[in-house]
């Protein structure tokens, strides 16, 4: 022991301990570290440990794989079921984002027509080798529709109720030639009847007969139910008018009428059960096949 | 260069690729993260250097050792440098004059390295500072890290032993 604490090799372990309390002194004084010897020590080992901890990050996610996979696979299960969750009431939030801004417009024309007795219906089916847009609602008889109901939408008349099931009825529009509505034009007040056309239906377009030769009607007036024989409500809506031209006959002029509601997009209808002026007691237009409608 | 000096050096840059190695280990986060607690494995490294090599060698790599731990320390720095040194110095004397090499002997003096090291730490750090509800921060944080260290001096103790024998000159080996 006597030789060691005579040798040089204690000198210079003393010479280091003092210089190692000098660093602390200087540091506990100055409140920070040594920078030169700091910094040195960092600079030198800073690439190193970046790899080091790179590469223990990429093991630990590795591993991290199997020894949390049943835990993952429970959470991947539940955030499925989140997300099926949160589709579901996206879907709901969508549909009923709609329904609201269509029953904002039925009930702005509940309002100018306080005389309709309503009841509101989703399109559920449409024949796709039907080309006169024809249609399926998710009301019925139980709902208290009846065939002839006319079929609305806030922009204007859509159709009539053909056939009534319980729980659903079909619709036909007023692009198809089995329909027939007595207008007016609100401009000339000259009278015709609105029905389907084979090759206008594909446009969404049908045609306006029986309008007289002397007639003023031009393009861009409006045409409106006349009401006459109580099965579509009196001024309402139908269409406005694309182009006229002459009857094959020469004796009466034929319109294209371009209807106002949108036809082949219509996703919610008003059906109207009762409005002043419905006549009693109409038949069921299915079982009289081409027969006119108004 | 003779072999003898050759075999020296290489086997000091072993030492001090070991002790580096070992800095960085205990310096990557999560790789040694045991609920929380990580192990001062340098320490055991310089120790174990202490022992098989001899004070001097001991001193001086506990020293560097204590800078590049301080470097990365919320300490003063030095203080790991000062109490390495002093550690180091201290269990290469007392293999010379009180204990021998064994495994045990080894893995106590780690033990009680740790141990003063954490203790000077704690009553600097902690208790100086008058904290209040120390108890559970020692029992929790310290005490842990302390057997964790231990638990790791061993398979230093045996790796040492290794090099050591396998950097001893064939003449003396037994």
């Amino acid at each position: 022991m006597q030789k060691f604490l005579k040798s040089w090799y204690f000198k210079v372990l003393c010479a280091l301990a003092v210089f190692a309390v000098a660093l602390m002194i200087r540091a506990a004084s100055s409140g920070s570290a040594d920078v030169f010897l700091s910094q040195t020590f960092s600079v030198i080992s800073q690439p190193f440990l970046k790899v080091s901890t790179s590469v223990t990050q990429s093991v630990g996610d590795f591993l991290d794989r199997f020894v949390h996979a049943e835990e993952n696979y429970l959470k991947v299960q539940e955030l499925q079921e989140e997300l099926r969750e949160a589709n579901k009431k996206l879907v709901d939030y969508e549909r009923i984002k709609r329904e609201n801004e269509q029953f904002r417009e039925f009930l702005q024309l509940k309002e100018t027509n306080p005389d309709y007795d309503f009841a509101t219906a989703t399109v559920i089916g449409r024949d796709s080798t039907n080309r006169f847009a024809s249609f399926t609602i998710d009301k019925g008889s139980l709902d208290g529709i009846e065939a002839a109901d006319p079929v609305i939408t806030a922009d204007g008349l859509v159709g009539i109720v053909w056939e009534v099931g319980l729980t659903y009825s079909h619709v036909r529009t007023v692009l198809d030639i089995a329909v027939e509505v007595g207008v007016y034009d609100i401009a000339t007040r000259d009278s015709g009847i609105v029905t389907g056309d084979i090759s206008l239906s594909s446009e969404g377009l049908c045609q306006l007969k029986y309008l007289p030769k002397e007639s003023g009607i031009a393009s861009g007036n409006l045409i409106v139910t006349s009401g006459i024989g109580g099965v579509f409500p009196k001024d309402y809506p139908v269409g406005t008018v694309k182009s006229i031209e002459v009857d094959k006959s020469g004796l009466s002029l034929v319109a294209v009428i371009e209807p106002t509601a949108d036809i082949f997009d219509v996703t919610e209808v008003l059906v109207i059960k009762s409005f002043n002026g419905q006549s009693e007691g109409f038949g069921n237009p299915a079982e009289e096949e081409g027969g006119e409608t108004e | 260069m003779t072999k003898y000096f050759r075999r020296k050096v290489i086997k000091f840059l072993t030492y001090f690729f070991i002790v580096f190695a070992s800095y960085i280990i205990q310096t990557t986060p999560q790789l040694l993260d045991w609920f929380g607690v990580v192990p001062f494995i340098v320490l055991p490294a310089c120790i174990c250097i202490a022992v098989f090599e001899g004070e001097f060698a001991g001193g001086l790599f506990g020293f560097f050792a204590g800078l590049l731990c301080d470097s990365a320390s919320e300490t003063v720095f030095g203080f790991n440098a000062f109490v390495y040194l002093s550690l180091c110095v201290l269990a290469g004397l007392s293999t010379i004059y009180l204990f021998r090499r064994s495994t045990m002997n080894i893995m106590l003096l780690c033990l009680g390295a740790v141990l003063i090291r954490s203790s000077l730490e704690f009553f600097f750090g902690f208790i100086l500072y008058g904290y209040e509800n120390l108890a559970p921060f020692f029992y929790t944080v310290v005490a842990p890290q302390i057997v964790f260290t231990s638990i790791f001096s061993f398979p230093y103790c045996i790796f040492f032993r290794w090099l050591h024998k396998k950097f001893e000159p064939e003449e003396t080996r037994e």
